[in-house]
């Protein structure tokens, strides 16, 4: 090995303080840039009037025009648009809607043609 | 605490519900009621020969003894008579085995039925039958024959809350003919069903009954064919035949049983225009119409006991 050779010294023609200078004030300024965009739009929005959409008008299920007019002192409904009522007799029943089962009473009894 | 039993009786069966804490009171009142039932079936029934009325009816024409429950019945068949119009009468008995109707139902072939020789069916010229109470006879015209059929279930039903009302709370169902005492103990009132025509195991309402009586009077179950013609058991005394309404299922309810029972049939035999009419003209009964093209009348009384707290679970 020859120790005399001279060695050989690689040229910085940026120092590493001014690199890392760089590459923190690049951040910096993305995010703050950002920041900027988002807080101007903020303020433009709050200045705008808020304009929601109508509330859907509640439409009557029974138009009262459409009863008999021979029988004014009842009410009459077409059968689909009443529930079928399942007689329950036993006391435990889960919703698909409800995963909790509510306690239901069935009818004690029921009237009907005499069997 | 809630008490339940079943037997049969009168071709129906009968449900006895009662409301008392000491368990040993249910099959006690369970089988008392199942004894006046039988007593009262000898006393009331068509099908048994001996029975009473069937005794009665043999003395058509002459007067006839009778004993206090039969004067009752008759009393109450004479009453709702007058008050229907004479649209709901127990002497249609003729006429209902000229329709084919000769038999305990249990019994009854559905499509082959003996017909009778007569051409007509037979409508007596006078329904008034004479009652004396003072000593308990009663007249029946020539020719008129009598069944009490509805007006003896509904009768027995009143009877049995009746003697047991002091003791607890009662409910008996008499084949769809529904008495109850009052409230539950806790002071709610009976959850009943009405049930769907031809869907015995659906109801079309719930009501709250607190007292009084519930009745239906239907087309749909008592029926058989005759010579290729459909027939029912209630039998329009105008024309002594089986009543065409469009009216499948009659409910009424009212301060009684016999009372809720009598309107109930006097609707369906009516038809519809009629039977709205009538039944708004009584002022206090809840009712409700299902017709045979699924359409419901009821009127406000029906509705203020429907029990409408149940809405959100029977989806």
């Amino acid at each position: 090995m020859d120790v005399n050779k001279p060695i050989k010294k690689r040229k910085s023609f940026v120092p590493k303080a001014t690199r890392f200078f760089l590459v923190l004030s690049s951040i910096a300024g993305t995010v703050g840039i950002w920041n900027l965009i988002s807080s101007q739009e903020l303020a433009e929005a709050s200045t705008n009037d808020l304009t929601l959409p109508p509330i859907p008008t509640i439409v009557p299920l029974i138009d009262d025009s459409q009863q008999s007019e021979g029988i004014s002192q009842s009410a009459v409904q077409p059968l689909p648009t009443l529930r079928a009522v399942t007689p329950m007799p036993q006391t435990g029943y889960s919703s698909p809607m409800n995963s909790a089962p509510v306690t239901i009473p069935g009818p004690i009894t029921s009237s009907g043609p005499s069997r | 605490m809630i008490q339940k039993g079943n037997f049969r009786a009168m071709g129906s069966t009968i449900t006895v519900i009662l409301d008392s804490d000491k368990p040993s009171d249910g099959p006690v009142v369970i089988r008392q009621i199942r004894h006046w039932f039988d007593e009262w079936e000898d006393m009331f029934s068509r099908f048994r020969p001996d029975s009473e009325l069937n005794r009665l009816n043999r003395s058509s024409g002459s007067p006839f003894r009778t004993s206090a429950e039969l004067m009752d019945v008759l009393i109450l068949a004479h009453t709702m008579r007058e008050w229907t119009d004479g649209l709901v009468t127990p002497t249609v008995l003729d006429a209902l085995k000229f329709s084919g109707y000769n038999v305990d139902f249990t019994h009854l072939a559905t499509d082959a039925i003996h017909s009778w020789l007569n051409s007509s069916p037979p409508v007596p010229e006078s329904l008034d039958f004479e009652l004396d109470t003072s000593t308990n006879e009663v007249t029946l015209p020539r020719g008129v024959h009598l069944d009490l059929g509805g007006f003896a279930k509904g009768w027995c039903a009143h009877q049995a809350i009746k003697r047991l009302r002091s003791s607890f709370p009662v409910l008996v169902n008499a084949g769809g003919d529904i008495a109850c005492s009052g409230s539950q103990m806790n002071g709610d009132g009976w959850l009943v069903g009405i049930e769907k025509p031809y869907s015995p195991q659906e109801y079309t309402s719930l009501i709250h009954l607190t007292g009084g009586g519930l009745a239906t009077s239907s087309t749909e179950y008592r029926r058989w064919m005759k010579e290729g013609t459909l027939q029912h058991h209630l039998i329009d005394p105008r024309t002594g035949l089986p009543a065409v309404t469009r009216i499948i299922s009659a409910s009424v309810a009212a301060s009684s049983v016999m009372q809720a029972e009598a309107a109930a049939k006097a609707a369906l035999i009516a038809g519809s225009t009629q039977a709205v009419r009538w039944l708004d003209e009584q002022k206090d009964l809840a009712y409700l119409l299902q017709m045979d093209d699924g359409t419901l009348i009821t009127n406000p009384i029906f509705e203020s006991l429907q029990a409408r707290n149940h809405d959100s679970i029977l989806l």
